[in-house]
């Protein structure tokens, strides 16, 4: 006969043990929830060379003296999509030319866009990283017609709010003023970043 | 840090209300919960963030409290998986909860905070702070810029926490309130509880330790619970919720009545609070006990609200009073029987008489259905004007109170009382015995001029028949013996009854009657004679305003009249109320035409023209009994009287009722 030893572990214990793995496993997801609400996604440099290269073949020869807006958007994000109901329901400015960098397959959204006037180019997240070297959005990039890119930023003053304010800040560059750039928030794009905000993988 | 952490952390004890109070509490919080899912499930849909994912995240966040609820024990450890679960549910409400109000979402953290100070337990509230602070800590250990978004300030993050800081403290002070005062106010209730009791039970250890002993009635009269444990020892048990009334009536029923009356008239206020409330029995016999009874009214302002009734034993006190009262009596009979012994012997037979006919008559007027007290009124009313006279209160008082329960309440003593009578009449008996030996019943004594008389025959060589003759008549009782003894006991009326002094006038004609025959109507013409000194003879300004001298006179007389013996009184009083003896006999049916009517009447059975019922007279018993003792022995009485110049009261009998003659009273000596 072996040495066979039952070890009993009290009932009190597994159910302390499982209470505390469930009370872990909640404070993780829920706080990877908020880091992708709260994180302020990273703006691109004003001087990056290949996003100025970009622009500039994004804009075209034939507009190459008007002012651009440039709309980085992206079909999975919940902001992206504020900003896309916000674009095709208002006043836009004659004067501008607008551009949407859809990133992302959305054929509804695509044929809206062009309905309403916008020059649509649409991109998966990876070339968005390759060829504008942008990570993150929703982004409003305007270029004066001097093809420098004169705002890089997001669209509202705080996390999710409702005065999506690109008009004001386009016409006010457009009238030689100085824009505060907003923040970034919304969605990565990029692989990387969404790792980053989301490791457990269930935003993303 | 002691301090605070006390003040966090609650008693290990849970009393039954609390727990019930928290398995109720839990069971609305695990409820509430539940609640979110399908709301969280719609916010997320309309948001666009997945109602799939909304549905598990939300489950898995159930998935503990609802663990917990079914497993665990302590009610206040499920509280605090509540607060966490608040924290974990604001978490995913701010994620699905997307767009412009995604901010205005994070209320619910602020909201849940103070909604967990529902459960008492400030523990609750910093599970939930602490929560929120470590779901921030670890955010920032992982991505720094997650936390400060927009680039804040740290003020502003601080300002930010400490809003949450002030919220959860201030949660937690409500929940410590709540739990001291409210959940935890059957503590509260049980501790003060706990210290009246000690209070209750130290005072009751004081009132059950006294002589006396305490309970209270409500204006209903009603009885509460509280009393002191004595009481139900001399009344017994405490009936719940009875009146006091009835509860003193189960061992008193007259007592109990009578308090049921007088309360009545407190209640009614009309008379002054104290008035009635000496009107209330103030005191109670049970078995050979004697309790008095007070009465405390305890005012709510101007109104009558309670009343504390003190009851004392009073046993020995009444004993002492009562042996005391003995020992005077003893003294008195004493100081008698040393100034006329024979007259007290005499007195002392006869109303041991009258005691074993008191006796008799009740024993044999309880087998009657429709007793007549008529004789035992008049034996006891003997008994109590004799004893009255000699001295011996106790014995008066015991028939006074006898005669009230007749006349007054028209039937028999309680025989405790003629148990009373008898047991007081032995001991007077045995204090007489000690005194004077076997004397007291077998003694003659002789003046000396019959001394000398009876010598002088003998030595005279008279006949033998009419020496034997002499000395029979020693038995023979001179009347002038009676008489004086009756002046003596006129006098002594007059004192009591502060008519000053009077003058007795004494006429006897040498007479002698026998004395066995003459002692009923001897015993009863005290009647006639404190009559006479009550009713007849004015005070001494009404005398004085008559015109008559300061000194009231009655004349006692005995003398032969042709063939009869007469007995006479003569008093120079105020004289008979002729109208007032008439008045009363209409009133009491009896005939009221002429004087032989109104004698008559005044001579009947509770005619009384006195206002006032005293130990001495008033009840019109005593003129009743002296004309049935005069008509026992074949006399007859009449009265003449005038209006403010006295009475005369006289007895006739026939001569031969005097005495047997004397060959009768030899018979028995011969052999």
């Amino acid at each position: 006969m072996g040495l066979v030893q039952s070890v009993v572990v009290p009932k009190t214990f597994l159910v302390k043990v499982g209470f505390a793995l469930w009370a872990t496993l909640l404070m993780v997801v829920v706080g990877t929830l908020m880091v992708g609400h709260w994180y302020t996604l990273p703006k691109p440099d004003k001087g990056d060379a290949v996003l100025a290269s970009a622009l500039s073949e994004l804009r075209g020869p034939e507009q190459a003296t008007a002012w651009m807006g440039v709309h980085v958007l992206y079909t999975e994000c919940r902001c992206s999509q504020r900003v896309f109901d916000h674009l095709f329901s208002s006043k836009r400015i004659d004067a501008l030319s607008e551009k949407i960098l859809l990133v992302g397959a959305d054929a509804s959204i695509e044929s809206r866009a062009i309905r309403s006037g916008f020059d649509v180019t649409v991109l998966t997240p990876a070339q968005l990283r390759e060829q504008f070297a942008l990570q993150s959005a929703p982004l409003l990039l305007v270029v004066n017609p001097a093809g420098e890119i004169v705002y890089s930023g997001g669209y509202t003053t705080r996390k999710q709010g409702p005065d999506i304010r690109d008009i004001a800040i386009i016409t006010s560059l457009m009238q030689d003023n100085a824009a505060q750039e907003l923040p970034l928030y919304g969605c990565g794009t990029s692989a990387e970043l969404q790792s980053m905000l989301d490791p457990l993988g269930i935003k993303y | 840090m002691r301090a605070l952490l006390n003040y966090v952390l609650l008693p290990t004890e849970i009393s039954d209300f609390e727990r019930k109070y928290l398995a109720r509490m839990n069971r609305v919080g695990l409820v509430f919960f539940f609640a979110h899912l399908p709301v969280f499930v719609a916010i997320s849909y309309f948001n666009g963030m997945g109602a799939i994912s909304a549905l598990l995240l939300t489950c898995a966040v159930l998935a503990g409290p609802t663990f917990a609820y079914f497993t665990f024990k302590n009610p206040r450890s499920l509280s605090l998986v509540f607060g966490f679960t608040a924290m974990l549910m604001g978490g995913l409400l701010v994620h699905f909860g997307q767009g412009p109000v995604q901010i205005e979402m994070h209320f619910y953290f602020f909201a849940l905070l103070a909604m967990l100070a529902l459960y008492g337990n400030p523990m609750s509230v910093v599970v939930a702070a602490v929560t929120v602070a470590v779901h921030h800590l670890m955010l920032w250990l992982y991505l720094p810029e997650s936390i400060f978004n927009y680039d804040a300030p740290v003020w502003v993050v601080a300002v930010h926490a400490a809003f949450v800081v002030v919220e959860a403290a201030a949660s937690c002070f409500i929940a410590r309130n709540f739990f001291d005062n409210v959940i935890g106010l059957e503590k509260i209730v049980q501790a003060r509880t706990a210290a009246l009791d000690g209070r209750n039970a130290d005072m009751r250890l004081v009132l059950d330790n006294v002589d006396q002993g305490f309970l209270t009635i409500d204006r209903e009269g009603t009885l509460s619970a509280e009393h002191s444990a004595i009481v139900e020892v001399w009344l017994g048990k405490l009936p719940t919720g009875a009146k006091f009334s009835e509860y003193l009536g189960e061992t008193n029923a007259e007592q109990g009545i009578r308090f049921e009356l007088g309360w009545d008239e407190v209640l009614e206020d009309i008379m002054p609070l104290e008035l009635c409330l000496d009107q209330l029995p103030d005191s109670l016999d049970i078995g050979v006990q004697h309790f008095s009874l007070s009465y405390r009214p305890i005012m709510n302002g101007e109104e009558l609200d309670k009343c504390l009734i003190v009851m004392s034993d009073v046993t020995a006190e009444i004993e002492r009073q009562r042996s005391e009262q003995e020992q005077l009596e003893t003294l008195r009979i004493f100081d008698r029987v040393l100034s006329d012994k024979v007259g007290f012997l005499e007195f002392f037979r006869e109303s041991d008489s009258l005691v074993e006919r008191v006796a008799t008559m009740q024993a044999e007027l309880a087998g009657e259905s429709e007793p007549d007290f008529t004789q035992l009124k008049r034996v006891v009313h003997t008994l109590k004007g004799n004893s009255a006279i000699f001295g011996i209160q106790t014995i008066a008082e015991i028939c006074h109170e006898m005669e009230s329960k007749i006349i007054e309440e028209n039937c028999l003593p309680d025989p405790s009382v003629l148990e009373a009578l008898q047991q007081r009449w032995v001991r007077i008996g045995k204090n007489l015995q000690a005194l004077l030996g076997e004397r007291s019943s077998h003694t003659l004594e002789i003046e000396d001029a019959q001394f000398e008389s009876i010598l002088t025959s003998v030595l005279e060589r008279r006949p033998h028949e009419e020496i034997a003759q002499s000395i029979a008549d020693w038995k023979l009782e001179p009347t002038k013996q009676r008489l004086n003894r009756i002046a003596v006991q006129a006098q002594g009326i007059a004192n009591r009854l502060n008519k000053g002094a009077i003058g007795v006038e004494i006429e006897d004609a040498e007479l002698r009657t026998c004395p066995n025959r003459w002692s009923g109507f001897w015993s009863s013409f005290v009647h006639v004679v404190r009559n006479a000194v009550d009713h007849g003879l004015e005070t001494e300004d009404q005398r004085a305003d008559a015109g008559k001298s300061s000194t009231g006179t009655l004349a006692l007389k005995t003398y032969l009249d042709s063939d009869d013996f007469i007995v006479e009184i003569i008093d120079d009083g105020r004289g008979v109320n002729w109208p007032a003896v008439a008045e009363k006999a209409k009133q009491m049916g009896l005939p009221a035409e002429n004087p032989q009517d109104l004698t008559m009447a005044l001579f009947s059975d509770g005619l009384s023209t006195a206002v006032d019922v005293s130990e001495t007279s008033g009840r019109g018993v005593g003129m009743a009994a002296v004309r049935q003792a005069c008509e026992e022995l074949g006399g007859r009485v009449s009265i003449e009287s005038q209006d403010g110049a006295g009475t005369t009261i006289r007895f006739r009998f026939p001569q031969s009722t005097m005495s047997p003659n004397a060959e009768e009273r030899l018979r028995s000596y011969r052999s």
